[in-house]
């Protein structure tokens, strides 16, 4: 196969996969703050930090 | 953003004339932004990607906008959901840097939306008009064609004026429908693509060759189609009217971009296997090719031979497309200027708000004056491409206020996000900016004569106009009083030295050791007092709380003017550490020192809420004073040390502040602790610091202790000192808030008075800081 189509392919599904991968991570913050009633940045950070 | 109190505009408190109503749902503002970014661009942009850069790099055009879009949708989603108010790109350079900035963009988010809202009416119109023509039903006109397509037009954007000022409910509802439908359409194309790919896979062989023009003109089509992709802006416009903003707002924003790019790829590559490469209809041509030749036809002619009836649809699709499109930008042209109505930087008339719609109808007016005229007079193309220039300079904007924002307020605000790894996407992204508005420079001159006019009269309309008569939001810093005791001209060559007081007795602590540092020094004293104001109080009444820090800095006053020149600042701003950052920028000071109680208010900080951001932020050194009583003597003083960028201040503020008198048995006690890691060579140290700074070498002496708890065994090595001097934590500020913190838990538990500093090492500590 054209070795432009394979690295072409491969960006795509990077590209693609990025965007998904960026909205699932999102949406789980996005979430875990509302339910959980973080307020600023730094409390916020600091309590993803302590889950990890 | 500072802002001289004695001339105090009308305060927000007195502005509102009616609230918007709030009732769009996560769906609603999904769709709106959807239907913003499926315009007719797509559709016409499309054919021409596929011509310019054959035909994988027109799929890798649309995936890789994707994913740029992505990062500047990360910097809307996380501001919307901090700042959830109607204006978008305004209010956040309203918050991340003031009036001035806030009003262009305000103003440029306004021109470009309209321009954008005119172009779709014209579009909408040409395909209307064309749809009849092709039935012959248009053979009666007494009027000619292109005249009759303005007249749709014009009709068109009074329409959905009209439907904008019924409410948001309607607007949103109607968009709705309108996207659902076109977007749907696309879907059935981008399906019916991979039914054909995988019915006849000889269609594959369409994608040979896969980029027959080269990478380099991935740029081209990137920039051409990224318009495409720009939706988050009418959803950060609904700040006021969606159903739980700070969640739902950057949902819509993100499932927007995720939404509209898969549909992008998924009709693209439906385009390319539309045709099988050896119809006759090609004559010989590859697909691409013919694609190219059509133009912004291309994706009609290629999609009217995938499936039946393939023409029709797709028209109505444009016509759909279209109208969504115009909707949206009414709307959030109409929401920039009721932003700057609202806070008085355009007349009052564009906040008025209708008593029974509840929709802004002066704002209304303003956006349907410019569609109509812009429609009427002006080429629209090269409009068009001005204002693809602002939303360009918007998104910069906005991008640039993210950081800001974050680094300023994180403690102020409110989110309902925070994007990970900030800020490499805004900063990803303003590149990928920069490099799309220069490639526009090449598409239209008329659009870069056109953008610069309008932001020059907005600047005119800004310095003679919205400047002086521009409400002051909460977020703004006030200068309440600023006095000067002594003769600028004797001055000029001192060292600014800023001493924030918060009350008489924590004046009264701070007083010895300014007047030993200033000493050392030759300095210039600048006292500052922040005025604590309750939330719930207006600005108005700052003033009623600034008596205990009058006289706070009364006492400091008498006892250092003697030997200092003096010069007093007393300011508000609803976050003491923001308001003392800027003015430390603002006064150009090199030091600051300040009192600690002792105990951080909550387990967020270290020292405390307003310490800890001073110390983060700081443009320079700054040295914490906890329990430095006046009448204490300090002739033993422990300087703890582990080679950080802080060593070299703390042990010069340590010679300052140690009682030191001829024949006197003072001493400093430079010490380390041996954990079994690599020891800090102290003797080292000391010798090239005191050579630095002249001072003494025999008033030093190293001492190293084998321990495994350093907190330990610094706090025993304490018990014989007099006074600690220390060094502040120099983590990264992404993992700042991560574990402890060495410094900070001995700061918190010592029994002895203690001095912490922090070094200023300008640029290098700003990057060590970002990196």
């Amino acid at each position: 196969m054209d070795v432009e189509i394979i690295i072409g392919c491969v960006i795509i599904a990077l590209a693609l996969g990025g965007i998904i991968a960026l909205n699932l991570w999102s949406r789980r913050t996005i979430n875990r703050i509302a339910q959980n009633g973080y307020r600023t940045a730094r409390q916020t950070l600091r309590e993803m930090q302590r889950d990890k | 953003m500072t802002n001289n109190s004695s001339q105090l505009p009308d305060l927000p408190e007195h502005v509102p004339h009616g609230e918007l109503a709030r009732e769009l749902t996560l769906f609603h503002i999904t769709m709106m932004g959807l239907g913003m970014m499926i315009g007719a661009g797509i559709f016409l942009g499309m054919g021409i990607s596929i011509g310019v850069a054959g035909p994988g790099g027109a799929i890798l055009t649309f995936a890789l906008n994707g994913l740029l879009a992505m990062f500047t949708a990360m910097s809307y989603a996380e501001l919307s959901s901090a700042i959830p108010r109607a204006g978008g790109a305004y209010n956040f350079a309203r918050v991340g840097f003031g009036r001035g900035s806030s009003f262009l963009a305000g103003w440029m988010e306004w021109f470009a939306s309209s321009v954008a809202g005119s172009m779709y009416a014209l579009t909408f119109a040409i395909y209307t008009v064309r749809f009849f023509e092709y039935f012959h039903l248009l053979h009666w006109l007494p009027v000619s064609i292109l005249l009759f397509e303005k007249i749709v037009a014009v009709l068109t954007a009074g329409l959905f004026i009209y439907i904008n000022f019924r409410g948001a409910s309607e607007t949103g509802k109607v968009g709705a429908l309108i996207t659902l439908g076109q977007t749907l359409f696309l879907l059935i194309i981008g399906i019916v693509g991979i039914a054909v790919a995988i019915k006849e896979p000889e269609r594959l062989a369409n994608f040979k060759p896969f980029m027959p023009n080269g990478w380099h003109k991935l740029l081209i089509t990137m920039g051409f189609t990224y318009v495409a992709f720009e939706g988050y802006e009418v959803i950060a416009q609904a700040g006021d009217e969606a159903l739980e903003p700070r969640k739902n707002l950057p949902k819509a924003m993100l499932y927007s971009v995720l939404i509209v790019t898969c549909i992008y790829v998924l009709a693209a590559f439906a385009t390319i296997v539309s045709v099988k490469s050896s119809d006759a209809i090609l004559e010989g041509q590859q697909l691409w090719i013919w694609i190219g030749r059509h133009q912004q036809r291309g994706f009609g002619e290629a999609v009217s031979r995938l499936m039946p009836a393939g023409n029709y649809i797709l028209t109505l699709a444009v016509i759909f497309a279209s109208t969504s499109a115009l909707n949206a930008t009414i709307y959030s042209a109409t929401r920039a200027s009721y932003a700057l109505g609202r806070d008085r930087m355009l007349p009052r008339l564009f906040a008025s708000i209708h008593k029974r719609r509840k929709t802004p109808y002066g704002a209304l007016l303003g956006a349907a004056a410019i569609i109509i005229i812009v429609i009427t007079v002006l080429p629209t193309t090269d409009v068009a491409s001005s204002a693809s220039i602002m939303f360009l300079f918007l998104f910069f904007m906005v991008n640039l206020c993210v950081i800001k924002i974050r680094r300023n307020m994180a403690d102020e605000l409110t989110y309902g996000f925070i994007m990970p790894l900030f800020p490499v996407f805004p900063v990803l992204a303003i590149l990928c900016q920069v490099v799309l508005a220069a490639w526009l420079v090449h598409m239209s001159l008329l659009a870069w004569i056109i953008a610069p006019a309008w932001i020059i009269t907005g600047l005119i309309m800004y310095h003679t106009w919205s400047k002086s008569r521009a409400i002051t939001t909460a977020d703004e810093i006030l200068v309440l009083e600023e006095r000067k005791l002594y003769d600028k001209n004797e001055i000029k060559e001192k060292y600014p030295i800023m001493v924030a007081v918060a009350n008489p007795v924590n004046a009264a602590s701070l007083v010895k050791g300014t007047y030993r540092l200033c000493g050392a020094k030759d300095a210039q004293v600048e006292l500052i007092h922040m005025v604590p104001v309750p939330d719930q109080v207006s600005l108005h009444d700052a003033e009623k709380y600034s008596e205990p820090g009058k006289e706070a800095m009364l006492l400091a006053m008498r006892k250092l003017s003697k030997h200092f020149p003096i010069s007093t600042t007393l300011r508000y701003c609803r976050s003491i550490a923001r308001g003392i950052v800027s003015a430390l920028r603002q006064k150009r000071v090199k030091m600051l020192v300040m009192g600690w109680h002792g105990r951080p208010s909550t387990s967020l900080f270290y020292l405390g809420a307003t310490i800890d951001p001073i110390i983060e932020r700081a443009p320079c050194n700054v040295v914490v004073l906890k329990d430095y009583g006046e009448d204490k003597m300090f002739k033993h003083v422990l300087v703890p040390l582990a080679g950080g960028p802080n060593g070299p201040l703390a042990l010069e503020i340590a010679a300052i502040l140690c009682d030191h008198s001829a024949g006197d048995g003072d001493s400093i006690t430079v010490f380390t602790v041996d954990t079994g890691r690599r020891v800090f060579d102290l003797d080292t140290f000391i010798d090239e610091q005191t050579r630095r700074l002249h001072l003494e070498r025999k008033r030093f002496q190293s001492k190293v202790v084998k321990s495994r708890n350093p907190v330990r065994a610094i706090l025993d090595e304490a018990k014989n000192h007099d006074l600690v001097v220390m060094g502040t934590t120099q983590k990264p500020i992404l993992f700042q808030f991560a574990g402890t913190s060495i410094p900070e838990i001995i700061a918190r538990h010592c029994e002895k008075p203690i001095v912490m500093v922090k070094s200023d090492v300008g640029v290098r500590s700003w990057i060590k800081r970002w990196i």
